[in-house]
């Protein structure tokens, strides 16, 4: 037996080229079929190291009230809970540039990374931890540059009409450091209420800046959940009685919390009341006092008046009078004045007599004097007499007329003071008068005034209070429509990147189900192929052995044993390479766009041994059934060489007319191709299937690739979706609506209702949207179409078109009737009019009267498709903004950047293609290698003689290549078939359940496959080459073996 | 007139590692145009590397060959390839048919890439296979696979017909048969031809019998009375 293991080794030692091809191909297979197998619990393993790493939750407890310290007791109080982080994330929006972003901002606490409640830990990439409350931690950039870096600051600010003031103590903060967080592996990070609707990236900032009293979140770990696999159905069954305990606990807070915040709420509207009440009374106070105010002044104003009045007529009384005591006295003065004259003309008539009287005295005197009669001087005494008296007389004139003047003068003197002061006091009363009068005037003005402010006052307060009692009357009966508050318990099955991560590992599932089988038959044909030679060669040996006595099954072992080490080496290479190396290449490339840190190989011995043993089941039944038929023949008759196989005449030579029109080598080809059929088909397909791999790769990219473009450019030909607020009213609705139509940006819109549904598919939900547009319009926005022939499908009233997925989903066809569950949580049966096109989400249309027919309501439309003038990032930008603060509106989604993001995705499963193209080179190299190989051995002589004949070396190699580049034509047109196959069930398993692939490959991707599967061959045959050029001639002379 | 094919001092020398084993010592020989030539020798004596050298399937070590006037040793790979191609016509010893193609298109094989082949059909008609022309050589006896063989040099119109031992694989009369070929077609078509034999009964039908033995020319001996095949016994 040592001999014989000798001949063994001598054996690879002296064919090691054979032995190395067909461990290769055991190595290949084997690669293939564990590595790529592997790497499916390999990439779970990771996700579950790191989220176990990082603590991340096991369950994420969500409410529409938030929640308190008494739910948090609550809570605690489930058994089987091993830590729970009470805390806040909440949503705003951060400007950078022109571009608005919507962060998560994610509370973070500076807790040990061993503490239990230390629950969903961010890993920090660089910079440090927050020391300081207006520090925080960004996203790491791995997956897409935020524009952000350490040492910048960023300033949130509130995405609708709350004060972020309510919400957090600091709005500004300084970047301290990046990290990546457990909870989101991608960018994807769900939905927002604000901005785009859509979280962009999270921030992390340190707990005390909440101010919120209720945590928005509550995130569990659960006992005994981190020994499990997350993504193993028992790690779910440790989680399902921990999710079902919190449930019933959050039914039973929410009704204690409805009570609880409805009593709050009802104290604070009473207090709000009270308030209102106060108010109401104060400005009724303050109205009266400024009315009876102002009724004060008037009366004020009109006594002043009237005493003003009585003022004047007692003052013009006074002059009067003043001016008749003036009169008076002046009248006295006058007739002082004519008595003075009267007096003054008696005194003149006085003096003028006693002149007379003197003269007549003189007269006398001198009569007398001349003769003195009695008479005369009786005469002079009587004339003396008179003239004394009028003497005596005019004496007391004298003085009267001395008094007289005198009184006057005083009188005068007198009267003159008193016109004066009559004349001052006058001046002065009329000077008073004016400013009295001036007075009034001021005062009605004044108080005209307050009588227009008064009425101001009085509709301004009255408005108020009307507003204050209708938001009065608003609360109340919102606090009485209080639902009680929903308690969301979400497990990892409702965690997207938890979800996402996992569909990735089903893909690549899905993925290796095909693969090692194709693998497999490859690596027999080689095998087969290889060993058959390898027996042929050494038919003298075995029938040397044979006569020796050996038996058939020591002789065979030889074979079998050759097969066995090739094998054992060939599957220990394969398994310890391919199951590195694709679980390595896979992870790296999924995590292009996922944040996982490292891969953790999950050592699979099972599969190891498994693949092992099926790759060296393959090669030892090669190896037997390549020996078997020369083991049953006597000892003689294999010594004698093998009769070369017989030219035999081919089908197509009886096709003449083909026949003839080959040229002689064409023919010669064509014999060859068609003698050795084990090779024909090793060829075949190996070639087909490198063909098929390289087609498969490319029509993933084409179909994938495709699928956005026909979804969002074909299929749905709106740039926007706006989702209005169902609780919104009808009119209001209707308002928005109208104006979202004649908004600037917009080119044409199409209200129409949808609403959500859902599908039950094996175990899952499908969720649907029920989409009814009541528009004949609905082909300028939606294009209702089947997918082969592009024929347009209409709406009508006897049923509903459901999305192609769906019925592949539900196993429906055009005619079938589908149950689905309404947003009414009813069933309804609904008859399948039409299947149309559509790649992303299941989707249901019907008319407003079928959707009648069905439910009995009538619709009220809720949702409005935008088509914009040019979709851009700026116009976007501007129809977000203005309708952002819309109450009436929900959500606003823009189609260009979900294409944009889901090409981003897809595109990252290019990496496919290249693995596609690697294994296609590899199988392509190992099978043309080993056919040439075969070819020259075998036909030595063949080719030697026709060197002998004069062929140039590059004339041999065609006469040489011309099979295999035929043949490889032949195995690559088989590949296209079989490649279009391949995609059809690559796309099937790889498909996700809400998303449907293209089935299309483009036609320069057959050009593609075509050709680099001959420049594959090509780089074969020139390596050959040189083998072929080194045959030597003498070859030729030697006997048959 | 110089001779048609001329060895001067050639030497053929194999290296087997650190031992050199001569297989021609020194060979000097001359033939004319026309001949008939038989190459005898024991097995090992060098006669084979003669004529694979001479066929242009080997180069010497040393010394000078001329034919038709052109030094083929100094020919390079690519020159040696267009000699065969279009001066020689090589018969093997196991007829080396490639079995896969019929007899007609086995001697198309060769034809197809010479300048001035003869006509294919004549030529099988020349060999008498005309009634096997559709055969494949599998289904033809060893002697007329050997005929197909020939008619395959012959179609090429060589100058010099070179044939390894030609008779060794066949019986007795077939192989008298496939040698009157040889000397028929060299009288009737005036072609050189080379035979080579380790069977020393048939120098007599040669004009020219050159012997060989440990890789040195024995003896040349000029026939000037060659016997028809048909005469010779062995």
């Amino acid at each position: 037996m040592r001999a014989y293991t000798k001949d063994i080794l001598r054996e690879i030692k002296q064919s090691l080229g054979r032995f190395l091809s067909i461990m290769m191909i055991v190595a290949i297979g084997t690669a293939f079929f564990a590595g790529v197998k592997a790497s499916v619990p390999d990439l779970r393993k990771s996700a579950d190291h790191y989220f176990d790493t990082q603590n991340l939750m096991d369950i994420r407890m969500m409410s529409t009230m938030g929640f308190s310290e008494e739910d948090i007791d609550a809570i605690k109080k489930v058994k089987g809970i091993q830590g729970l982080n009470a805390t806040f994330s909440m949503d705003f929006l951060a400007e950078k540039g022109t571009s608005q972003s919507v962060v998560k901002t994610i509370a973070w606490e500076d807790l040990k990374s061993n503490d239990e409640n230390n629950i969903n830990q961010v890993k920090l990439v660089s910079g440090r931890y927050p020391k300081k409350a207006n520090e925080c931690l960004i996203e790491g950039d791995k997956i897409r540059a935020n524009g952000y870096s350490i040492g910048d600051k960023i300033t949130l600010k509130s995405g609708n009409d709350d004060k972020i003031s309510d919400y957090l103590k600091t709005t500004t903060y300084t970047i301290v450091g990046t990290c990546f967080t457990p909870d989101y592996l991608s960018f994807e990070k769900g939905s927002s209420t604000i901005g785009s609707g859509k979280v962009d990236t999270f921030i992390m900032v340190p707990k005390e800046n909440y101010i919120s009293e209720y945590y928005t979140e509550v995130l569990i770990t659960v006992k005994n959940a981190k020994a499990k696999n997350t993504y193993d159905d028992s790690y779910f069954e440790i989680i399902k009685p921990i999710t079902k305990a919190l449930k019933n606990v959050g039914k039973d807070r929410s009704v204690m919390r409805l009570k609880e915040i409805k009593k709050i709420a009802q104290e604070k509207w009473e207090e709000g009341n009270k308030e209102y009440e106060e108010n109401k009374r104060k400005f009724e106070t303050d109205i009266s006092n400024a009315e009876s105010e102002l009724n004060i002044a008037k009366t004020t104003l009109e006594s002043g008046q009237i005493q003003l009045e009585n003022a004047k007529n007692d003052f013009e009384v006074q002059i009067a009078e003043a001016q008749a005591q003036i009169q008076q006295a002046q009248d006295i003065i006058n007739t002082s004045k004519e008595q003075l004259a009267t007096a003054k003309q008696q005194q003149q008539q006085l003096s003028t007599q006693f002149t007379t009287i003197n003269d007549a005295i003189t007269a006398l005197e001198a009569q007398i004097a001349a003769g003195t009669t009695p008479e005369l001087e009786a005469q002079l005494a009587s004339l003396k007499g008179q003239k004394g008296q009028i003497e005596a007389t005019l004496t007391v004139l004298n003085e009267k007329i001395t008094i007289g003047e005198n009184q006057i003068v005083f009188a005068q003197q007198t009267l003159q003071e008193k016109q004066t002061l009559l004349t001052n006091q006058k001046t002065q009363t009329q000077a008073m008068f004016v400013q009295k009068e001036n007075e009034i005037v001021e005062g009605w003005n004044k108080y005209h005034q307050g009588i227009k402010e008064l009425e101001e006052n009085k509709t301004l307060g009255t408005t108020e209070l009307d507003n204050a009692k209708t938001k009065l009357e608003i609360a109340q009966k919102d606090i009485d429509n209080l639902s009680n508050p929903t308690w969301y318990v979400l497990d990892r099955n409702s965690h997207y990147s938890y979800r996402d991560y996992g569909s990735v590992a089903d893909r690549m599932d899905g993925i290796s189900k095909i693969f090692p089988a194709f693998f497999l038959i490859v690596a027999a044909l080689v095998c087969l192929t290889t060993m058959t030679r390898m027996v042929d060669e050494q038919r003298g040996v075995i029938g040397t052995y044979k006569a020796l006595g050996y038996t058939k099954g020591k002789i065979a072992i030889k074979y079998l044993a050759y097969a066995f080490i090739a094998g054992i080496v060939g599957s220990t290479l394969g398994c310890l390479i391919g199951m590195h190396l694709f679980p390595s290449v896979i992870f790296t490339a999924w995590n292009l766009m996922y944040t996982l840190p490292s891969l953790v190989f999950e050592p699979q011995p099972i599969l190891a041994i498994v693949s092992s043993v099926c790759v060296i089941g393959v090669t030892l039944m090669a190896a037997g059934f390549a020996c078997y038929k020369d083991l049953k023949e006597v000892p003689a008759s294999l010594m004698r060489p093998k009769a070369p196989k017989n030219g035999k005449k081919i089908m197509i030579e009886k096709i003449n007319f083909i026949w003839s029109r080959f040229s002689f080598t064409m023919k010669v080809t064509a014999r060859n191709i068609f003698r050795y059929k084990k090779r024909f088909f090793m060829t075949i397909i190996g070639i087909s299937g490198c063909t098929a791999l390289l087609l498969a790769g490319f029509g993933i990219k084409d179909s994938i690739s495709q699928i956005v473009e026909i979804q969002y450019n074909e299929i749905s030909q709106y740039d926007a979706l706006i989702k209005l607020d169902n609780e919104a009213s009808l009119k209001d609705r209707k308002a928005t609506i109208k104006a979202i139509d004649s908004y600037k940006t917009n080119q044409d819109t199409l209200a129409l209702t949808s609403l959500n549904a859902s599908a039950t598919v094996g175990k899952d939900e499908n969720s649907i949207t029920i989409m009814i547009p009541d528009d004949k319009n609905v082909d300028a926005f939606i294009s209702l179409r089947t997918r082969r022939s592009h024929e347009v499908l209409t709406l009508n009233n006897k049923g509903a078109i459901i999305s192609e997925k769906l019925a592949k989903n539900l196993d429906a066809s055009v005619g079938d009737t589908i149950k689905v569950t309404f947003d009414d949580n009813k069933k309804y049966d609904i008859y399948v009019s039409g299947i149309c096109e559509n790649y992303v989400g299941h989707l249901i249309y019907m008319t407003p009267s079928y959707y009648k027919q069905l439910t009995t309501k009538n619709i009220s439309e809720n949702t409005v498709l935008v088509k914009m003038n040019k979709a851009s990032a700026s116009s976007e930008a501007s129809l977000g903004n203005h309708f952002v603060k819309d109450k009436n509106i929900a959500s606003i989604t823009f189609y260009r950047g979900v294409a944009k993001t889901f090409e981003d995705t897809i595109s990252s499963i290019s990496f496919v293609t290249y693995v596609l193209i690697g294994a296609a080179g590899l199988l392509a190299f190992v099978v043309l290698y080993n056919l040439t190989n075969v070819n020259i051995s075998e036909r030595l002589r063949e080719i030697a003689t026709i060197k002998v004949l004069g062929f140039y070396d590059l004339e041999v190699a065609s006469y040489v290549y011309r099979e295999n580049i035929f043949l490889t034509l032949i195995g690559s047109l088989v590949g296209c078939l079989l490649g279009a196959l391949l995609h059809q069930v690559i796309m099937d398993m790889a498909e996700m359940s809400d998303i449907m692939f293209g089935r299309n490959i483009n036609f320069i991707s057959y050009v593609y496959a075509i050709f680099i599967t001959m420049g594959f061959s090509m780089i074969v045959n020139f390596a050959m080459y040189n083998k072929l050029r080194k045959i030597p001639m003498v070859e030729s002379l030697k006997s048959v073996e | 007139m110089s001779a048609f094919i001329e060895f001067q001092d050639v030497k053929k020398i194999y290296k087997m590692g650190e031992v050199e084993i001569p297989a021609l010592d020194g060979v000097d020989f001359a033939i004319n145009e026309g001949e008939f030539v038989v190459i005898a020798g024991a097995s090992g004596a060098g006669k084979s590397t003669i004529l694979n050298i001479l066929g242009g399937m080997d180069s010497a070590t040393s010394g000078h060959i001329f034919v038709d006037g052109n030094e083929i040793t100094k020919y390079s790979t690519k020159e040696l390839t267009t000699y065969r191609r279009y001066d020689i016509g090589f018969v093997f010893q196991f007829y080396n048919l490639v079995q896969n193609l019929t007899v007609i298109e086995n001697v198309e094989l060769a034809s197809q890439i010479c300048k001035d082949p003869l006509d294919i059909d004549e030529t099988i008609k020349a060999v008498g296979l005309s009634e096997r022309s559709k055969n494949f050589p599998a289904q033809l006896s060893g002697g007329e696979q050997q005929r197909v063989a020939i008619a395959r040099a012959l179609a090429k119109n060589p100058k010099l017909l070179l044939c390894d031992e030609p008779t060794g694989a066949l019986d007795y009369n077939t192989g008298k048969q496939i040698l009157k070929l040889l000397q028929d077609t060299c009288r009737n078509l005036g072609v050189t031809v080379v035979v080579i034999t380790h069977n020393l009964a048939l120098t007599a039908m040669g004009d020219k019998i050159i012997k060989v033995k440990n890789g040195k020319i024995d003896s040349v001996t000029i026939n000037e009375t060659p016997i028809p095949v048909e005469r010779i016994e062995y």
